[in-house]
């Protein structure tokens, strides 16, 4: 296996844009990547794409507006962590001495997104039979386990979507840029107790990019402070998720970087929903589960804190169009380990780590390092 | 509401009445190998991949285990759901009946009980199950 850099990236502010298509926003991304890379579009050797549910070929169509060189074009789907899976191929694209120099471009329209109408007759009949099921009903039933379990107070979950928020506020790329108090995420409306509007991601369009190669031609471009992919693991959920995902890919990623926890400047992960990050926080390893709160409360995990999460607002801020999602993760990323990531720079970060989810049981975490 | 008055089970794979007419049991798969339970019934087991799984039932009594209300948008009632944990792990999801006000604790006994579905748009009535809160005796 040979090392993987990352040597430039680029995404667009995410947010709505009903009249734009979906192509523009993997192109606005690429143009953005290649700029920061000092690259032309083609020097891309191999392109992987990640989207959910808008249409054939996504990939296909934002490399079409950018020019038909003729390089293979890969377009993988696995719901919140598409961009994040578009990442790891492009990764191994690298590693595996497929090609020098690849891009990972994520998109999304979640205007295209159905409400879950679809389904066989008897998908729907299921529905029928056990009620309504909206992820956030998932996400809310966990939360009161996590109440339950731990004598949590749901104000702590609301006060993940404050710092969060916040963040974005930073953030000139982020869905969201207002500073929300506890007082405005509890009275905004509860969709499923206890979660309020406010604590959930928004839905959105958008598009980001990465593009990764070789440390030979990362040196050659010398644009930037060299940022290291050092991990890229992946696990498939088990039943009932035991154990979880996230435990499982993060101690692979640890394995593979020679790291630990104690070792992370920050992480992004798949906020969702405000009760995940407390859920992560333990099963990452950063602390055990009844110390999760402590660290939302006492501010660790905001910027200035010990770790922080979601430096750049999440996707309950910044935003999660789901294609380019994992993707901006990884713009977060680097932009803090080159050292620009301006109001929202952590002082000497060396190591970050990046988690995200999807539907359907897939857990991705990448290490990247300076 | 007595059985002959409540509409046909939705899905009538999925239970059956337990003795009397007011409980119901879920019918589920046991693994032999691993004696992980599984419902609805399923010839596989999602635990460790085995094929060697038997019909059993869930319930009628089961263990609180979460929930959550989704307030109505505009007018109409708030939806409750939960779930509930059964003897051999199964977790499962569904109707809570209860007032909003008079959810189970997590970790307090139910029961599932038979749950009218009113009719609804193109949808007729049908009859699922729900969770509720076991009848404490002499009470
Ligand atoms: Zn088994």
């Amino acid at each position: 296996m040979r090392e993987v850099a990352v040597i430039g990236v680029g995404m667009t502010r995410f947010g709505q844009y009903p009249d734009q298509p979906y192509a523009e926003h993997g192109v606005e991304a690429t143009r953005s990547a290649l700029e920061d890379a000092g690259l032309e579009w083609n020097d891309i050797q191999y392109m992987y794409c990640g989207a959910v549910n808008v249409g054939m070929t996504p990939g296909n169509r934002v490399a079409a507006e950018l020019g038909a060189t003729g390089i293979p074009v890969v377009n993988v789907e696995n719901a919140s962590a598409s961009g994040s899976t578009a990442f790891r191929e492009a990764y191994f694209a690298i590693a595996d001495e497929r090609c020098d120099i690849a891009i990972a471009v994520g998109v999304g329209k979640m205007g295209r997104i159905g409400g879950g109408g679809g389904g066989s007759r008897a998908e729907q009949l299921a529905a029928r039979a056990t009620g309504p099921a909206p992820p956030v009903a998932t996400f809310a039933m966990r939360a009161h386990r996590w109440m339950a379990k731990y004598g949590t107070d749901p104000k702590v979950f609301a006060q993940v979507a404050v710092k969060n928020h916040y963040h974005g506020s930073l953030n000139p790329y982020a869905q969201f840029q207002d500073v929300f108090t506890l007082e405005d995420v509890l009275a905004s409306r509860v969709i499923a107790d206890p979660l309020h509007m406010l604590e959930c991601c928004p839905t959105g369009d958008g598009g980001a990019a990465a593009i990764v190669a070789t440390p030979a031609v990362a040196a050659r471009l010398g644009r930037h402070p060299a940022v290291r992919v050092t991990a890229s693991a992946f696990a498939g959920i088990r039943h009932e998720d035991e154990p979880p995902m996230t435990v499982t890919a993060s101690r692979d990623a640890y394995e593979q970087a020679g790291v630990g926890p104690d070792d992370l400047d920050m992480v992004q992960l798949h906020d969702a929903f405000s009760i995940e990050e407390l859920e992560y926080y333990a099963e990452l390893g950063i602390c055990e589960p009844e110390e999760a709160e402590r660290l939302v409360i006492d501010g660790d995990t905001a910027l200035g804190g010990r770790i922080p999460f979601n430096t750049d607002g999440g996707l309950i801020s910044r935003g999660h169009p789901l294609g380019p999602t994992g993707l901006a993760q990884v713009w977060e990323t680097t932009l803090q380990l080159r050292g620009d990531a301006g109001p929202r720079q952590i002082e000497g970060a060396n190591t970050g780590l990046l988690q995200m989810i999807g539907a359907g049981g897939v857990c991705l975490v990448h290490i990247l390092q300076r | 509401m007595s059985p002959d008055q409540r509409p046909d089970l939705i899905i009538a794979e999925w239970m059956e009445y337990a003795g009397g007419s007011e409980l119901l049991r879920l019918l589920a798969s046991r693994c032999e190998d691993c004696e992980t339970r599984v419902f609805p019934r399923a010839a596989t087991c999602p635990s460790c991949s085995g094929r060697n799984t038997v019909d059993t039932a869930l319930g009628p009594d089961a263990e609180f285990y979460s929930f959550t209300v989704m307030p109505a948008r505009g007018d109409g009632e708030p939806t409750v759901v939960g779930q509930a944990r059964f003897e051999g792990g199964a977790v499962v999801r569904g109707y809570i009946d209860a007032d909003e006000d008079a959810i189970p604790s997590i970790g307090e006994a139910v029961e599932v009980v038979p749950f009218v579905l009113p009719a609804a748009g193109d949808l007729e009535a049908a009859t699922t199950f729900a969770f509720r809160r076991k009848e404490q005796a002499g009470a």
